[in-house]
């Protein structure tokens, strides 16, 4: 693993989510280009690489992102593991297929991260899912196929561990 | 034997989840730590200064046409302000002919937002001052319409502000008008509610609600909203009142922060 690769892209595409993601808002709601890397790491590199990036890259951005530090760090790295449980030649087929995968992985972080920030609030399961949950991860999972259809060489999971 | 000594490599990926869930836990325990809070602060400085160079970028573009409109608006404030300065020393003679009080004013402090982080239900901006400005956490924050949020966290140089629809953040309320009291808090979907206040108390749809001064944080009177709906559902112990925000928070560049009172 090529741990200074990753992380240059890392740090693009957080300047990406910090700059140009914003503009993409709809009604609130915006992709999370990091966990779509994450996912893509995850599979790529396999599950434990995938759980350690996930939970590195989380934390800096809840270092970054000013909410609680270790609430990006929990849900990512936990998705990560999740991601891995999906068959990886799915991934690599049909687009649909990898708009599937990324929308389920999209779900679990968002429905995760809600759920924990409004711990308490009173904010009920079907609001975080509804609300946020599937909006981001639908938004995620477009974002994700758009990346896709345009780098195909991206879902080339030949030399992936 | 040999079977016990692989156990650790066949869970090999549990053990790390276990270890990086550990670690994130503990970390969402310590968040109020001292040595978490400076590097946040540490952090933040170095986002803060990159948030304002983003920022300098995209208001570039705008800056000429701004600036004319200023130039605009300078002159008829110029005007404005000279007419206020002669009303504003006859208020002062009339309060002296009728021996009233001056209404408290509050002491505040203007700052600039340059980032928003909006995820889910965490709303919160970012100023560009901090703790060299004599702010602390917990300040109130304003804007010209009303109440925005509190500081939530304060850095050397820049601040975060909790918004007023972030789903944790509460604040004591009163409808001006019939002196109801309630809490407004957030709703799921972006919507403020004013919640705890008896069935079939006197609120109805166009009241203004402000801070009831009932709060460590909120001085009295500032704006927060206007009702927009009351229910009374059935078998409810509280009334339903939806409330619409006086404060534009997805669209608020400048506000201020209230020092204290004078």
């Amino acid at each position: 693993m090529n741990i200074l690769k990753y992380g240059l892209i890392f740090i693009g595409l957080y300047l990406l989510q910090l700059t140009f993601i914003p503009l993409l808002v709809v009604y609130g709601i915006k992709p999370d280009i990091i966990l779509i890397y994450v996912v893509y790491l995850s599979f790529k590199e396999g599950r434990i690489w995938g759980t350690v990036s996930g939970f590195l890259m989380g934390l800096i951005e809840d270092f970054f992102g000013f909410g609680f530090i270790g609430l990006n760090a929990l849900t990512k790295s936990f998705t990560a593991f999740i991601a891995h449980t999906f068959p990886r030649q799915i991934l690599g087929k049909h687009l649909l297929q990898t708009g599937i995968v990324l929308f389920c992985c999209g779900c679990i972080h968002d429905f995760l991260f809600n759920l924990i920030y409004s711990f308490g609030a009173g904010v009920s399961v079907v609001d975080i899912v509804f609300k946020y949950a599937i909006p981001t991860a639908l938004y995620t999972s477009l974002l994700g196929v758009l990346i896709c259809a345009i780098f195909p060489k991206i879902l080339d999971f030949a030399d992936a561990v | 034997m040999r079977k016990l000594k692989f156990f650790p490599y066949a869970f090999r990926e549990y053990l790390v989840l276990v270890v990086v869930i550990s670690l994130s836990v503990g970390m969402l325990n310590l968040n109020s730590n001292s040595q978490i809070c400076w590097l946040q602060s540490c952090v933040l400085s170095i986002f803060g200064t990159f948030q304002q160079v983003v920022c300098w970028f995209s208001e570039y573009s705008d800056l000429k046409k701004e600036n004319e409109q200023l130039r605009q608006e300078n002159i008829r404030l110029a005007y404005e302000n000279s007419m206020l300065k002669k009303a504003y020393l006859e208020n002062i003679r009339l309060r002296r002919m009728l021996k009233l009080q001056q209404k408290s004013k509050y002491k505040l402090l203007p700052a600039s937002v340059i980032g928003r982080n909006y995820k889910g239900f965490s709303h919160a901006v970012l100023l560009d001052i901090g703790r060299q400005n004599q702010v602390k956490k917990d300040l109130p924050v304003i804007c010209s319409s009303g109440v925005v949020g509190k500081l939530a966290f304060v850095g050397e140089r820049f601040s975060v502000v909790q918004l007023i629809d972030d789903i944790n953040f509460r604040i004591s309320g009163l409808v001006q008008r019939s002196r109801v009291v309630g809490v407004v808090e957030p709703g799921p979907g972006n919507e403020c509610y004013l919640d705890y206040v008896p069935l079939h108390s006197d609120v109805r749809t166009g009241d203004l609600v402000v801070t009831s001064g009932y709060s460590k944080i909120f001085p009295k009177g500032l704006e927060i909203g206007v009702v927009t709906e009351v229910h009374n559902p059935e078998n409810a112990l509280f009334e339903k009142i939806k409330l619409q925000l006086s404060a534009n928070l997805g669209k608020i560049e400048e506000v201020f922060i209230i020092l204290q009172n004078q």
